[in-house]
């Protein structure tokens, strides 16, 4: 603000006004004509096809803007004038491109609102539905999606609702004391608040209690084992997917980061290449020798070179990590699942696993794919919560160890908790991509939000509908997504981050 | 460090207080550490080896009636027997998995190749609009970036393929020119003219590619000049001179080749040179051909008699000479009915079946396997501009891209774009305000404030997370498979499925996209080692 | 802790040398400390004095030569590097309190899980401490709410409570704002007078002068001279010393 008020002082000059918007080069004169053309030729097309609406803008904009002038001529600028010509009319391009733009947006407004209300139908009979759709131009269907509004927030589990509303129930339950007890520091080191920071770690073994259940259906336990792949499905498969796998990711990921970051004292390089050496010349005597007499006739001479690549894991590890296998070995795992696209890890998930599991483990399809989703997010969040423990200063570090701390004691009391919690709006992050990828279980046969809207098409009813299913998940996964960031962002000020 | 001195070693040599020195702790915790990974992959080992067991020994056949470890890949080079819809290399149902494999790659790179100029151009676009003094504008752009950054790539990809392209653009029948300009869209993809270069034009090609590689190279280096010395040395002008100018060159130096192209006819055949065609066809159809369109258009013409009188041509998929010879023919007002072979084999099999009275191909093709009838040689341009027609049920000529494929790039270029604008944008932010404060101070005009103190410190910024949402892209051009695009993943995909082996296939994709990936991040780590060693 | 100057050595060091790759930091240092005797380091920055002393307590780790701590050898055995660390304290240039502790955790924290003293005590014992250095209304704090010269106190504090047999002070008054530094030596010279073995890096002069028993000049890793502060600041021997000196006066 303090430029333009500084520029409303200095007298206006229409030839200042002039070389500065239109002859100052001649693209510049070029670009300005050509875009008062366009905008003449597309407010014009707008003014026939919806007069009503467009004419008032025009007026209000030609208004505005003659307001604005001659405050900036008269040197008399309220704060609504200065924000106009900050933010609307500062160049004649942008006077120009404004008009567009607000015509622009109504017209798509209006078309949209059309679609979605005027002209829709909100009937779940579709012979009425289509009736009313077909009398205006194009008209939503909303009986799509209304009709299958449990399918696509929980599937199956409409006829298990009970253990939804349990979950339901504990959140609230738990968020309520939270709101008090979170808030005042009356409470900052009270027992009550230990117990319910448990509670809130417990929750989510809890509902996937609640969700899943165990035992026999009948007698007296409510809350007995279901088949999940069968009932589980709509947003509420795309929630529990997500949370499982930041959950169960979160030890996993911890350790990584740890592994990789670790210091230890690597393997000396005469027991690694010795061993190494040793190995490959027993394996080319037993192995390769043998086979390179039968790749004579076969040509998979491959095959029986596979021992030498041993040396050169070996020369990895020893060149690369110094010897330190387990940060070796924890950047080789993280670098190999962020390599690769998630849809490889779903199908590997389905299709492989079982083949790397003993005989009688037969997780169903959801388990196979929490792994895989599991497996991925560990990856991910390993590299977060590196780069929270690469933000702790080495002071910290030397003050543990100058206390004569242990290692253990050291990462549990001093590292780790001041990492994790620098990393906190990046965990929520990677939770909001793993909300959105859980879209790819579509892919692989789950009943998730994506793939309900998708088969609402092949129901009898709203046979070839999609359009509608597909709007209200784009509505859901936004809501939910950015409802996610913007805590994140509020969390982020909280904590304040970076301002240690 | 990890190797012991002799040196240090304190009091006390008994083996319990080496076992308390850290170094060997360090050591043994490796040591054990490698055990219980080597005993982990051998469970797994096993554990795959008795369930693959169970399997049956057709998963590792070795063609000969045995079974063995070493030949889990040999089913590769069995015949894939699979259609591929897009194909930038000649392929068959009779090729082997290997090739179907590499027309899938093929696939992915192409989506890739064009994604990532488009990307970086939206990136950019839109990362500066976000910063735009217009409330509108900026406000437009923030709803465009939240909307794409919060929904899933999957989302939109459904939405831009089944929506979009499937009930707002027309039938492909129906798709009219935008503006004039023949690009067509239609619900089947996008046709767009092209300049296509004959074999007589490829000198021309390489050339002009080889004057914009180093004309962008000069352009660069004028760059740097201009901003070591602060001289105006005209960068872009020389750029363009160098363009023209091996353009000229490659224009004089490639008209005077032999011909490349040929058609073919089969024996007995009334065609003896390319204008033989015309009379032929005309006294078929019994009007003059400049008044066959009005003739349909009155309906003196009936669409059963063009069609029985019209030219039947063969022709393989995409081919120069195929633009080339229809190029020809509409200029001569010939009706003509096109028949396009994925492969030369299918093509020699329609020609030699009497399905067509002309074949078209480059004159190796023909060399290649050609039996009967005689090749008659086929007057060639260095370059024709193609422009796509709708004959019979499709678009022919010119460039095109099918439905799945702009759906996924269009998906790919709007979700990556929008991650690369937040990019653009915080480059551009995190160059402080004090810098540019200074850069004022110093009296530096706006474009030289952007030029030279902006640009530099904010592409620091912006480079490394732009090359990761590369990769990204490249990574997820992977959900193809869920428009039916047939990109690397998708066709792997199928191989599991006709082979019916599952490992080897995910596999061999597997290790791929991770060679693409680790091949960028170190690039990308090289990158920043060398700008961090930069700024010391 | 009484006045006693007995003369028994607490901590020896002989012939310490250490390597940063080829650079050579510490080059033979040979030193006995004696309980109750205040030693202060001076020399010019990158004399590797710092260095010497985190390798007291294994920051740094030395090469070649001898540490001994109360008869224990420094050595690769991690149970020797755990008694030798409980046993030396150390206080640094930027306090290194932990952020996310209050006060009162951040210096029981070390009593319970080192020396396994149970809560009530260490709390008890860190609470003598903190109204020693004169802060015990801070304990509920966190460190980012004090000032700079009230963490300093605190981390000395925190080291005391671990009642350790020699403190180490790198550069403790080297980030604090002038106002603050006078609290802070205040408290180091009650320490001091107390009998305590103090190690201390440091380029406050007055307080050299004052409190040291014994001051040490090093330069490019050597000790050049060795003497009390009477002799040392009248009469150096070393023509170095000679120069450093007049460079400080002059300043």
């Amino acid at each position: 603000m303090t430029v333009n008020t500084m520029k409303a002082k200095r007298k206006f000059d229409m030839g200042t006004f002039i070389r500065a918007n239109i002859t100052k080069s001649p693209l510049l004169a070029i670009w300005t004509v050509a875009l008062a053309a366009f905008a003449f030729w597309f407010v014009g097309r707008s003014m026939i096809a919806r007069p009503l609406l467009t004419i008032p803008v025009v007026i209000a904009w030609a208004a505005t803007i003659i307001w604005m002038v001659r405050a900036e001529i008269n040197k008399t600028h309220s704060p609504t004038t200065l924000w106009l010509k900050g933010n609307l009319y500062n160049s004649i391009t942008n006077a120009l491109l404004s008009l567009i733009l607000v015509v622009a947006i109504i017209g798509f407004l209006v078309g949209f609102i059309t679609y979605a209300f005027f002209n829709a139908s909100f009937s779940e009979d579709p012979a009425i539905a289509k009736e009313v759709t077909e009398a205006g131009q194009l008209g939503a269907r909303w009986g799509s999606v209304t009709q299958n509004l449990e399918n696509l927030l929980v599937f199956s589990m409409k006829t298990e609702m009970y253990r939804i509303w349990a979950s339901i129930g504990l959140l609230v339950g738990l968020s309520i004391p939270s709101l008090i007890i979170f808030r005042s520091a009356k409470f900052n080191r009270s027992l009550i608040r230990r117990i319910l920071t448990w509670l809130w770690i417990a929750s989510p073994f809890i509902i996937f209690f609640f969700l899943r259940g165990v035992g026999e259906a009948g007698g007296s336990n409510p809350f007995y084992a279901i088949d999940t792949e069968q009932l589980w499905g709509g947003l509420l498969l795309s929630l529990i997917l997500s949370v499982v796998a930041i959950v169960a990711s979160f030890p996993l990921g911890v350790l990584l980061a740890l592994g990789r970051q670790s210091k230890i004292n690597g393997v000396p390089w005469w027991l690694t290449y010795g061993t190494a050496a040793l190995l490959t010349a027993y394996l080319i005597v037993t192995f390769t020798l043998p086979n390179l007499e039968v790749a004579e006739t076969t040509g998979n001479y491959i095959y029986a070179l596979l021992p030498l690549l041993i040396p050169l894991i070996a020369l990895f590890f020893q060149k690369g990590f110094k010897g330190n296998v387990m940060a070796g070995a924890c950047t080789v795992f993280i670098e190999c699942i962020r390599g690769v696209p998630l849809i490889t890890l779903l199908f590997s998930g389905i299709l492989l696993l079982q083949l790397f599991l003993p005989d009688g483990w037969e997780p169903n399809k959801i388990g196979r794919v929490m792994v895989a989703m599991t497996v991925f997010s560990a990856a991910y969040l390993a590299e977060n919560i590196r780069g929270g423990l690469q933000a702790i200063p080495r002071g910290q570090y030397e003050a543990a160890d100058s206390l004569g701390l242990s290692t253990y004691t050291k990462y549990t009391k001093i590292v780790l908790p001041q990492a994790l919690r620098i990393v906190i709006p990046a965990i929520v992050g990677q939770f909001i991509g793993l909300f959105k990828d859980t879209s790819l279980v579509a892919l692989v046969g789950l009943s998730d939000l994506l793939n309900v809207a998708r088969r609402i098409s092949s129901q009898q009813n709203w046979l070839t509908i999609r359009t509608e299913p597909f709007i209200f998940i784009f509505v859901v996964y936004f809501v939910v997504s950015y409802a996610m960031a913007w805590y994140s962002r509020r969390l982020e000020k909280q904590l304040g981050v970076g301002v240690r | 460090m990890a190797d012991i001195d002799p040196n240090t070693t304190g009091s006390g040599n008994s083996l319990t207080s080496k076992l308390f020195d850290i170094r060997v702790i360090g050591v043994i915790a490796q040591i054990v550490f490698v055990i219980l990974t080597i005993l982990f992959f051998a469970w797994l080992a096993r554990n795959t080896v008795s369930n693959l067991g169970k399997l049956g020994d057709a998963q590792f056949a070795c063609g000969d009636g045995t079974s063995d470890y070493r030949c889990a890949y040999n089913f590769m080079r069995g015949a894939a027997a699979f259609e591929i819809d897009e194909q930038s290399i000649p392929y068959d149902t009779s090729d082997s998995y290997w090739r179907a494999l590499l027309v899938g790659a093929l696939n992915t790179l192409k989506v890739s190749a064009w994604g990532i100029p488009l990307t970086t151009i939206v990136g950019v676009f839109v990362g500066i609009t976000l910063l735009s003094p217009n409330w509108f504008v900026k406000t437009i752009s923030r709803a465009y970036v939240d909307l794409f950054r919060n929904t899933p790539l999957l989302v939109q990809l459904f939405m831009i393929f089944f929506i979009l392209f499937a009930a707002f653009l027309p039938k492909v029948d129906e798709a009219g020119s935008l503006l004039g300009i023949p690009i067509y869209f239609s619900n089947r993809g996008v046709s767009f003219p092209s300049l296509e270069f004959m074999p007589n034009g490829q000198l021309l090609r390489w050339l002009l590619l080889g004057g914009f590689v180093v004309g962008l190279i000069v352009w660069y280096v004028l760059s740097r000049i201009s901003y070591n010395t602060g001289r105006d040395t005209k960068g872009p002008f020389v750029f363009l001179g160098i363009l023209v100018l091996s353009g000229i060159i490659g224009w004089l130096l490639s008209g005077n080749n032999p011909s490349t192209q040929s058609i073919a006819v089969p024996d007995g055949s009334a065609v003896g040179v390319f204008d033989d065609i015309a009379p032929l066809v005309e006294a078929r159809l019994g009007i003059p051909l400049e008044d066959v369109e009005g003739a349909l258009a009155d309906g003196s013409l009936s669409a059963d008699a063009l069609e029985v009188g019209q030219l039947t041509v063969c022709s393989t998929l995409d081919s120069a000479a195929e633009t080339n010879f229809i190029e020809k023919l509409v200029d001569a007002n010939i009706p003509y009915d096109m028949s396009r072979a994925p492969s030369s084999k299918r093509f020699f099999r329609e020609f030699d079946a009497g399905d067509c009275e002309i074949a078209v191909a480059e004159t190796t093709v023909f060399d290649e396997g050609l039996t009967a009838g005689s090749v008659l040689t086929l007057d060639e341009p260095r370059t024709v501009l193609s422009i796509p027609r709708f004959i019979g049920r499709n678009f022919i000529g010119g460039g095109s891209f099918s439905a799945m494929f702009a759906a996924l790039l269009l998906g790919l270029v709007l979700n990556t774009g929008a991650s690369v604008a937040e990019i653009v944008r915080a480059g551009i932010q995190s160059v402080s305000k004090g810098q540019t404060e200074a850069a004022r101070a110093l009296g530096l005009s706006e474009g030289q404030r952007l030029r030279l103190v902006v640009l530099p410190q904010a592409l620091k910024v912006i480079i490394p997370p732009l090359i990761s949402q590369y990769l990204n892209l490249i990574k997820n051009s992977s959900l193809a498979i869920a428009i039916g695009y047939a990109d690397f993943w998708s066709v792997t995909n199928t191989i599991v499925n006709q082979s019916g082996r599952a490992l080897q296939p995910i596999l061999i994709a597997m290790a791929t996209y991770l060679t693409i990936s680790l091949s960028i991040s170190s690039f990308l780590n090289w990158y920043n080692g060398r700008v961090r060693l930069k700024e010391r | 802790m009484a006045m006693d100057k007995s003369g028994e050595a607490i901590v020896t060091c002989v012939d310490v040398n250490k390597w940063y790759g080829d650079f050579h930091v510490l080059k033979g240092i040979d030193l006995e400390v004696t309980k109750g005797e205040v030693i202060v380091i001076l020399g010019p920055s990158g004399s590797g004095k710092s260095t010497f002393i985190r390798c007291i307590n294994r920051l740094e780790e030395h090469q070649e030569g001898q540490i001994h701590v109360k008869g224990t050898e420094l050595t690769h055995d991690v149970r020797n590097i755990a008694e030798i660390r409980r046993e030396v304290g150390m206080v640094f240039q930027q306090f290194n309190l932990f952020p996310h502790l209050t006060i009162l955790e951040n210096i029981t924290l070390a009593p319970i899980h080192v020396r396994k003293w149970n809560k009530a005590d260490s709390e008890e014992k860190a609470m003598k401490w903190l109204t020693r250095v004169g802060i015990p209304e801070q304990a509920l704090k966190y460190p980012g709410q004090l000032s700079g010269g009230q963490q300093q106190r605190v981390a000395i504090a925190r080291t005391l409570t671990m009642e350790p047999e020699v403190i180490l002070f790198d550069e403790p008054t080297s980030a604090l704002d002038p106002e603050m530094i006078s609290e802070v030596l205040d408290v180091m010279r009650d320490l001091a007078d107390e009998g305590y073995t103090m190690l201390s890096v440091t380029h406050e002069m007055g307080f050299a002068k004052t409190v040291a028993d014994r001051i040490i000049f090093m330069d490019g890793g050597k000790i050049v001279e060795m003497n009390n502060p009477n002799e040392f600041f009248n009469n150096p021997q070393h023509e170095r010393t000679k120069l450093f000196l007049s460079q400080i006066l002059n300043h």
